[in-house]
């Protein structure tokens, strides 16, 4: 066994040196041969490389990537993202503990078969909540169809053929089929809806081209299908179930030749008899972008990030060239000098999308200024943030525009390296980014003499292995460098002394995303766009109880209002808006009177939140403010790096007092306990996740603290703290006994035909009892 | 070069230096816990903090690069406060004892675990000295004292307590009647004279701690011998008579006179000692009835274990020896001790006292399932041993009796810095509380240190420390957040890690995380004795 070891480990440092700064690529790989790190392979890599045993379980205990004991053969990833967690996260997750019948501390079940993990975000908020087993994504799981879903995955097996190929030639192709082959919209079963694609035009050999689009930002609708044909206007469908596949296509295109064309016709209608459908699922399925909601959830959006979007196949340069791309590029190196550029930026007033919003230009001048020969372009793509899925999107489906900004701030600042830092949880879009590298390394953007101007750049890609933290840019170095992720202080910046002690650019992938289009358009018609002290859009991750959920890009100065209601469609079941969670762990929940709140970094900040990362989850009236507090605070203090007093100890704190308030063990003190220890904390923390882990607490104090005195009485208005809550079932019941049969723990008795009762000795709220009853008799009172 | 101001002096630093450095050339001291000078700075502990005074933000002064134009506070209200509220979540995860519920308990404040390592290794004449630092009559005390020490030793949750006074005894009577009684180091004499009215324990105490400080002493009292109340323990039997005579004389040999049948009234002490005197302590019973307002007004009307009073260029100091119906003897004693201190503090330093505790963290009685882990370091396989008949141990008995001792106190409680600033900023060690608590854990798997997780502060010192000495193995953070504490990388085990580094690591830990198992550095090292105490 220890020479399997050996083999493997020996190859691995023959292929990535023995650097220490290859310690967690190293890591990674060896978690990829055996599902976790054993204590043999980790000791051969210190034998045979720099890495220090201190360096190796310093970083291999500090990255929540890493797993110290064997995985089962199928990993289960419930999602607990802040749209997953308003939509029940929790009671999936402890379904699944259920189901696996896993004991306290134990993660794999007793065959070894799964293994139950939490992570963080999935970037699936629209179909929350989402479980993703190895590679198959679940979307809207319910805590009792666990069964169902796990015989599910367990059927799959191997029928999965992913390496279909279109049959017909391309310059046979006759219009266009696009599928949307976003992460929400393979989660929602846009691949299951291609292979139906591809199996109705083989049987019917038609010869559209199938595309796969990127994200189109509906993603409310997934899976998306658009049909596009000559002198017609494209015709969407949304939410399309493989069984429609088959009509709506044959609605578009016809078969050639009288046989196929019976042969259709006749197995449309054998499907239609046995389907008992009486309408038509393609009249069902049909969008209208002409149609009022979908002009709504389009129209105030505002296109710079995401431009062309669901129309650019992602990796394809030539549409990307087709669309203006890299024309910014070639103006840069071909007409602007670095200052040039500078000043372009500087004057369209860009500022970091990542969180702070400090000005782009400042960071690139330093940079340039430094007198050195290594410098480094960062792209910061560690999103971190439970409820946004911006980055992993703008990287997914427009993986040259990230490229396009990062060359150009490259070639600005002088920098010959660049960096694209990705999170490891976010597979597709590592894929998409390294084949895009590879595409433009092909096609002469990037290597030692771009555009034959002399100018040359290296690009890779670093996997990040699971900590938020390292989204602060001093953090996120520390990783790329082979450390545990933990901030330093600034001053120095890391304009002045980064990666490897020398000057780094280190942007938000959003912000890199921006960069193309100002260059082409002009600084002016960014500025254009926006207030006056926050230019140009910024791209939010729309989720929660909205109707129309998704990726939306906007105009700075958008009101909360405009994109709840306008873009959102509103509340779910016309329920009452309550309040948006916005900027994630590190931002604020704003009440719903204070929707006319403009969206910037002024206002945004005047109100007690901030712009953060992009997350934008909506709240309702069923969602307790105390309870989204406390599940914010429980991410940062789970996150934290350890490394200062108050973020480390002072949030593990504050979450105590959430806790025992949300348990009923609350003291009228504890609010006051609260503030001043919020307080603290953001005075006394080292870097930006301590200072703006309490916001999310002292908001809701702020707007809600009623709610606070309510739970410290006992209730929760919201009817969502379990310990604050009891199940009971009233005289509607009509005893079909399916809330019994659901029940996990046998808390009902089936009584036929008779009301039912709950014994609230062994009711642990599951709320599977509430979902299943057809009768809506299953009262929650508080 | 970039000049700031700090506490309105403009400052020069040096380019790239931090704020604290800065600080520190110009005089000017910053409090801070986890800061080494040449090591990178933590930013860990948060007692650096100081305040830039225009904007109110607050710096990591440790880390912060001093800049052109800085206008710094590095003490306010609102950093004081945060000073006490890092300390106050530093003390939410630190478990343990600084001194030993025995020391705590003892009125003297002697250092009973210290004293007990000390004759288990068989370092009797460092013993004695240690004992010496809080009792000036401990063979005395060995026989008398009702030992509140053993009601509060943790062992007796386990078994029996450490017979702690019996050890005491042992200790003092094997010097007392040894070969060379110890005498400590007298400092040179001061030209100062005190009046000690009253020779009883009290008395002879202050007498014994002046002395050596360098006063001239003179005890008077109304009766013919030294030794007030204590001779009625000789009348009652339970005090050898021997032991008594001994002790006393052992004090007086070093320098205070005795005079007896002084008549100890008010004017007497006015008319006749103040002139005479720099100082009139005065160390008699309550009963004497004299009314010290006769002397004038007390000079420090806040402190209530003191009066001083001032006639003339003589002051007189009254100890309020608040002792009630039940008088310890060892209270007497620690009464003339603190009486000493007090005095001698006035006399060099010209300050009143104070009523300041010194801080102590306290753990909370142990449970049954941490019992093991108290027992690691020590013998546990015997129940308190009973002395030969005449009441004495033997020397083997005691080193037994001494080898049951749990250790609860920490190594370093007397150069830990998190004390140290809980001492000045008096934090409330129990404002946060972590629910459950954890249980103490000790590492005692290596013969020169001990390490104790749950009294690190995280701030990585040690780790530094182990890798500017190249060692190896190393240390390193395992987990993250608020789970992070130090570790051995790859499951290694503290031996692994080089003598040398561990020493180095001790000294640089600011608190008792990591400390050395024994003080005494050149006594060479029993791994052997170390790994299986109470094993011969």
């Amino acid at each position: 066994m220890d020479t399997d070891y050996r083999h493997i480990v020996e190859q691995l440092v023959a292929e990535k040196g023995t650097e220490k700064n290859q310690l967690i690529p190293f890591l990674q790989a060896i978690q990829n041969q055996f599902n976790y790190l054993p204590a043999q392979a980790l000791e051969l890599l210190c034998e045979l490389t720099e890495i220090t045993p201190a360096q190796l379980s310093g970083v291999a205990g500090f990255y929540t990537q890493f797993r110290h004991r064997p995985a089962g053969k199928h990993r289960i990833k419930v999602c607990i993202g802040t749209a997953c967690h308003v939509k029940g996260a929790m009671q999936v997750y402890d379904a699944f503990r259920r189901h696996l019948k896993l004991s306290a501390g134990a993660d794999t079940d007793a065959e070894g078969l799964f293994t139950l993990e939490q992570v963080a975000c999935l970037g699936c908020c629209t179909i929350a909540p989402v479980v993703q087993v190895d590679e198959v994504t679940y979307g809207r799981v319910s805590q009792n169809e666990i069964a169902h879903l796990i015989n599910d995955f367990l059927g799959k097996g191997s029928t999965e053929d992913k390496k279909e190929t279109n049959l017909v030639r391309s310059d046979q192709y006759k219009g266009e089929i696009r599928l949307g082959l976003g992460s929400c919209c393979v989660a929602s079963g846009s691949s299951e809806i291609r292979q139906t694609v591809l199996q109705t035009l083989r049987t019917n050999q038609l010869n559209p081209k199938i595309k796969q689009v990127g994200c189109v930002g509906m993603c409310h609708q997934v899976p998306l299908l658009e049909i596009v044909q000559e002198n017609r206007p494209p015709v969407m469908y949304s939410k399309v179930k493989p069984a429609d596949v088959q009509e709506i296509v044959l609605r578009h295109f016809r078969p050639p030749g009288l046989l196929p064309k019976l042969k259709s016709s006749f197995l449309q209608n054998i499907d239609r008899l046995y389907s008992g459908r009486e309408h038509s699922a393609a009249d069902e399925r049909h969008l209208d972008t002409r149609e009022k909601p979908v002009r709504d959830f389009l129209d105030k959006q505002l296109h710079i990030v995401t431009e062309l979007k669901g129309i650019l196949n992602p990796l394809d340069i030539e549409e990307y060239e087709a669309g203006g791309g890299f024309a910014a590029l070639k103006k840069c190196i071909r007409q602007l000098s670095p200052d040039e550029i500078i000043a372009q930026i500087k004057e369209s007033c860009l500022r970091g999308r990542g969180g702070a919003g400090f000005p782009s230009w400042i960071k690139w001048e330093l940079v340039k200024k430094e007198q050195q020969a290594v410098k480094y372009v960062i792209c910061n793509g560690d999103e971190g943030d439970p409820g946004a899925f911006m980055d992993r999107m703008l990287l997914e489906s427009f993986p040259f525009r990230i490229i396009e900004g990062l060359l150009i701030a490259a070639y600005a600042t002088g920098a010959g390296k660049a960096i694209l830092y990705i999170r490891a949880e976010y597979p597709l879009a590592v894929k998409r980014i390294q084949e895009a590298i590879e595409a433009c390394r092909k096609r002469g953007y990037i290597g030692s003499d771009i555009l034959k101007s002399g100018f040359g750049i290296e690009m890779e890609i670093f996997q990040g292995a699971g900590a938020f933290v390292c989204g602060e840019e001093t953090a996120l170095i520390a990783s790329i460098e082979g450390e545990r992720g933990m901030p330093r202080t600034r001053p120095p910046y890391p304009a002045k002394k980064g990666l490897f002690g020398k000057p780094s650019l280190v942007h938000n992938a959003e912000t890199l995303a921006n960069i193309p289009w100002i260059i082409r358009k002009g600084a002016d018609q960014f500025k254009a766009i926006g207030t006056e002290d926050s230019c140009g859009t910024k791209v939010f991750a729309l989720a929660g109880k909205v109707k129309r959920g998704g990726l939306i890009e906007v105009p700075m100065g958008i009101t909360i209002n405009e994109i709840v209601n306008d873009i959102g469609g509103g509340i779910i079941d016309d329920n009452t808006f309550k309040a948006v969670q916005i900027g994630g762990p590190s931002g604020g929940c704003i009440p719903a009177r204070l929707g006319h709140t403009q969206v910037d970094f002024k206002h945004l900040e005047e109100v007690g939140a901030m712009m953060g990362s992009g997350g934008l989850v909506v709240l309702d009236q069923n969602d307790c403010a105390v309870d989204i507090a406390r599940y914010f605070l429980s991410f940062t203090q789970d996150q934290s790096c350890g490394k200062c007093v108050f973020c480390r100890t002072g949030t593990k704190h504050m979450l105590n007092i959430l806790n025992r308030i949300c348990e009923g063990k609350g003291k009228a003190e504890d609010i006051d306990e609260l503030e001043e220890l919020a307080r603290k904390i953001k005075q006394g923390s080292l870097c930006g996740l301590g200072k703006t882990a309490p916001n999310p607490v002292l908001t809701s104090i702020k707007y809600f603290r009623d709610e606070y005195l309510a739970h410290i009485e006992g209730r929760c208005p919201a009817k969502k703290c379990a310990a604050l809550i009891q199940y009971s079932i009233d005289e509607s019941c009509i005893g079909c006994t399916l809330c019994a049969q659901d029940c996990p723990t046998a808390a009902i008795e089936q009584r036929p035909h008779q009301q039912h009762y709950i014994d609230q000795e062994k009711c642990i709220k599951c709320d599977v009892c509430r979902m299943v009853c057809p009768s809506d008799s299953v009262r929650v009172i508080s | 070069m970039p000049v700031l101001t700090i506490n309105n002096i403009s400052v020069e630093a040096r380019n790239g230096e931090s704020i604290l450095l800065a600080a520190e050339r110009a005089g000017i001291h910053i409090p801070r816990m986890c800061w080494l000078k040449d090591f990178e700075p933590s930013a860990s502990c948060m007692m650096c903090v100081v305040q830039e005074r225009k904007t109110g933000k607050v710096l990591i002064s440790c880390s912060v690069q001093a800049e052109e134009g800085m206008d710094i506070v590095t003490e306010s209200a609102e950093i004081e406060d945060l000073r006490k509220t890092a300390l106050e979540l530093l003390l939410s995860e630190h478990y343990g004892d600084c001194e030993a519920p025995c020391q705590r308990a003892c009125p003297a404040g002697m250092d009973i675990p210290e004293v007990n390592r000390l004759i288990r290794d068989g370092e009797l004449n460092r013993a004695i000295q240690v004992v010496k630092k809080n009792i000036a009559l401990p063979a005395i005390l060995g026989h008398i004292c009702p030992a509140p020490c053993e009601k509060a030793c943790r062992r007796k949750d386990i078994d029996q307590p450490v017979s702690i006074c019996l050890l005491k005894r042992f200790v003092a009577e094997n010097d007392l009647f040894g070969r060379e009684t110890y005498k400590a180091e007298m400092l040179p004499a001061r030209e100062k004279t005190v009046a000690i009215i009253g020779a009883g324990a009290t008395g002879l105490s202050a007498a014994y701690y002046l002395n050596l400080a360098g006063y001239g002493c003179h005890l008077y009292d109304s009766a013919g011998q030294p030794g007030g109340t204590l001779r009625a323990a000789v009348t009652e039997g339970t005090l050898p008579e021997k032991v008594l005579e001994a002790e006393i004389e052992h004090i007086l040999s070093q320098g205070p006179v005795f005079h007896p049948h002084y008549r100890i009234e008010a004017t007497e002490i006015k008319e006749q000692l103040a002139p005479k005197f720099d100082y009139i302590l005065y160390a008699g019973a309550e009963e004497t009835g004299i009314d010290f307002t006769f002397f004038g007004t007390d000079l420090c009307p806040e402190f209530k274990e003191l009066d001083i009073y001032s006639i003339r260029n003589c002051r007189i100091f009254v100890p309020l020896n608040k002792q009630g119906k039940n008088k310890l003897a060892v209270r007497s004693v620690a009464l003339g001790k603190k009486a000493a201190d007090w005095l001698i503090d006035y006399d060099q330093q010209q300050v009143l006292p104070l009523s300041k505790k010194s801080f102590n963290s306290v753990y909370r009685p142990i449970a049954v399932e941490e019992q093991a882990e108290f027992l690691k370091e020590a013998d546990n396989h015997n129940n308190s041993i009973n002395p030969a008949d005449n009441n004495t141990y033997s020397e083997q008995q005691a080193r037994q009796e001494a080898a049951r001792c749990l250790h609860c106190d920490c190594r370093k409680k007397d150069n830990c810095l998190l004390r140290e600033h809980s001492n000045h900023y008096q934090p409330n060690a129990r404002r946060y509380r972590l629910d459950p608590a954890p249980f103490v854990e000790k590492n005692t798997s290596h013969p020169l240190v001990i390490f104790e997780t749950l009294k690190c502060i995280k701030c990585g010192l040690c780790l530094q420390t182990a890798q500017k000495e190249g060692d190896k193995t190393g240390l390193c953070f395992e987990g993250r957040g608020f789970n992070v504490r130090v570790a051995v990388p790859l499951q290694r085990n503290l031996e692994s890690i080089q003598d040398s580094t561990l020493i180095k690591c001790a000294r640089n830990c600011p608190t008792g995380a990591i400390a050395l198992r024994s003080s005494n550095l050149e006594r060479p090292v029993n791994r052997e004795l170390f790994l299986n105490p109470g094993k011969k």
